[in-house]
């Protein structure tokens, strides 16, 4: 093989290194609502996507589409899970699947969390719901970047695949080469 | 152009396996071992291909490099696509593990049909004819992996034709952008190495 082919080659490989067309959901929940984010890895907001939400039987509990910031928010459901579902259309679907804790932990509702708690200390427990607002607050640029970093291309990996793919079909002449020879 | 994992029914899917399968075995047949070396460059090119992003617009679309797969291997292309899908799928997570074979189907065909347009060079003759079949083979490889996915995309319920279309139209930058690699590919092979070329014919001495 003609090295300057294989140099044009590898050139080529290296020229630019981006991420895929993904498309990625963030979701969280917040004052008895929940919150829907979808966009694609290279940071293009999916248009008019469906959002369908499901309960653990597969059944739908109610369907919207994306408004213009690829966002969608809803009430929490009754439901004990839900599967979270936005199809951005030619097979760009993404879900996630919020369960219970998930979905109430982050009650902002002081009354709830009265019901929840002791009953005669109700400021310690309305406190107690404003913390957790607060950090959840703080958290969510965090839990943004972990899903962002989740779908993250390291060149560590491609470097991985390229020697496994030579390595592979490697290994495949060698055998081939060794069986092609015994006869 | 991968299609992600959850979305298509199991008869697809089973589909897509077997169809990969068969395509492999029978593209695979009487390999030479000198063609590996061959294989693995295009298969690399091909896993890496799909990270390459081009941005058009607002908007940015990957190379799929099918077409360039097809016209340097023929029709081992189909091979060293599905060793790609595998290797995209386990390490980036491009697709899927259940939908490698309805990907390979889907890139694998786009690629045998741009060996298929590509050897259609050797009937006529004009100056670059190489460079222009290789435009028309690359951007037929992306028609036809398009309209496989719109075919694999009914069984979601999307109706065909209107799916179609706007795989058509999404992929038309695609297909002019598959054809100006795969031209300049060619070009530069024809220069430095054409015997790489599938199906090259050696020039009659003059």
């Amino acid at each position: 093989m003609n090295s300057r082919f294989l140099v044009f080659s590898l050139l080529f490989l290296f020229a630019s290194i981006a991420q895929a067309h993904k498309l990625n959901i963030f979701t969280y929940a917040e004052s008895g609502k929940i919150f829907v984010e979808s966009y694609f890895t290279d940071g293009i907001i999916p248009k008019d996507a469906k959002v369908k939400v499901s309960d653990a039987n597969d059944k739908e509990i109610l369907s919207g589409v994306v408004n213009a910031e690829g966002s969608y928010t809803f009430d929490v459901p009754k439901a004990e899970k839900i599967t979270i579902m936005v199809d951005a259309g030619l097979g760009h679907v993404v879900s996630a699947t919020l369960e219970g804790g998930e979905m109430t932990s982050i009650s902002a509702d002081p009354s709830s969390a009265v019901a929840e708690g002791d009953a005669a200390t109700p400021v310690v427990a309305g406190l107690e719901a404003q913390i957790r607002k607060a950090v959840a607050e703080a958290n969510k640029p965090l839990a943004r970047e972990i899903s962002q970093l989740k779908n993250k291309v390291y060149t560590s990996d491609i470097i991985g695949g390229l020697g496994f793919i030579f390595g592979f079909l490697g290994l495949y002449a060698f055998l081939k080469a060794r069986k092609e020879g015994g006869k | 152009m991968h299609i992600s994992e959850g979305i298509l029914q199991g008869p697809t899917i089973a589909i897509g396996f077997a169809v990969a399968a068969v395509g492999a075995a029978l593209t695979m047949r009487k390999m030479d071992l000198e063609e590996i070396p061959k294989i693995s460059v295009i298969t690399a090119l091909f896993f890496v291909a799909s990270l390459i992003k081009v941005p058009i617009g607002v908007a940015s679309i990957h190379l799929i490099l099918n077409g360039v797969a097809g016209i340097v291997l023929g029709k081992r292309a189909f091979v060293a696509i599905m060793i790609g899908i595998i290797f995209q799928a386990i390490i980036f997570g491009h697709g899927g593990l259940s939908v490698i074979g309805v990907n390979t189907a889907m890139m694998g065909t786009g690629a045998l049909v741009a060996y298929g347009v590509w050897q259609l060079r050797h009937r006529f003759s004009f100056a670059k004819k190489e460079v222009v079949f290789a435009f028309i083979a690359a951007a037929m490889a992306t028609i036809t992996s398009g309209s496989i996915l719109a075919l694999a995309l009914i069984s979601t319920g999307e109706a065909f034709l209107t799916n179609a279309s706007i795989i058509f139209t999404m992929h038309i930058p695609i297909m002019i952008i598959e054809g100006l690699v795969a031209s300049a590919i060619v070009g530069f092979l024809l220069k430095t190495k054409p015997e790489v070329l599938a199906g090259y014919k050696r020039p009659e001495s003059k």
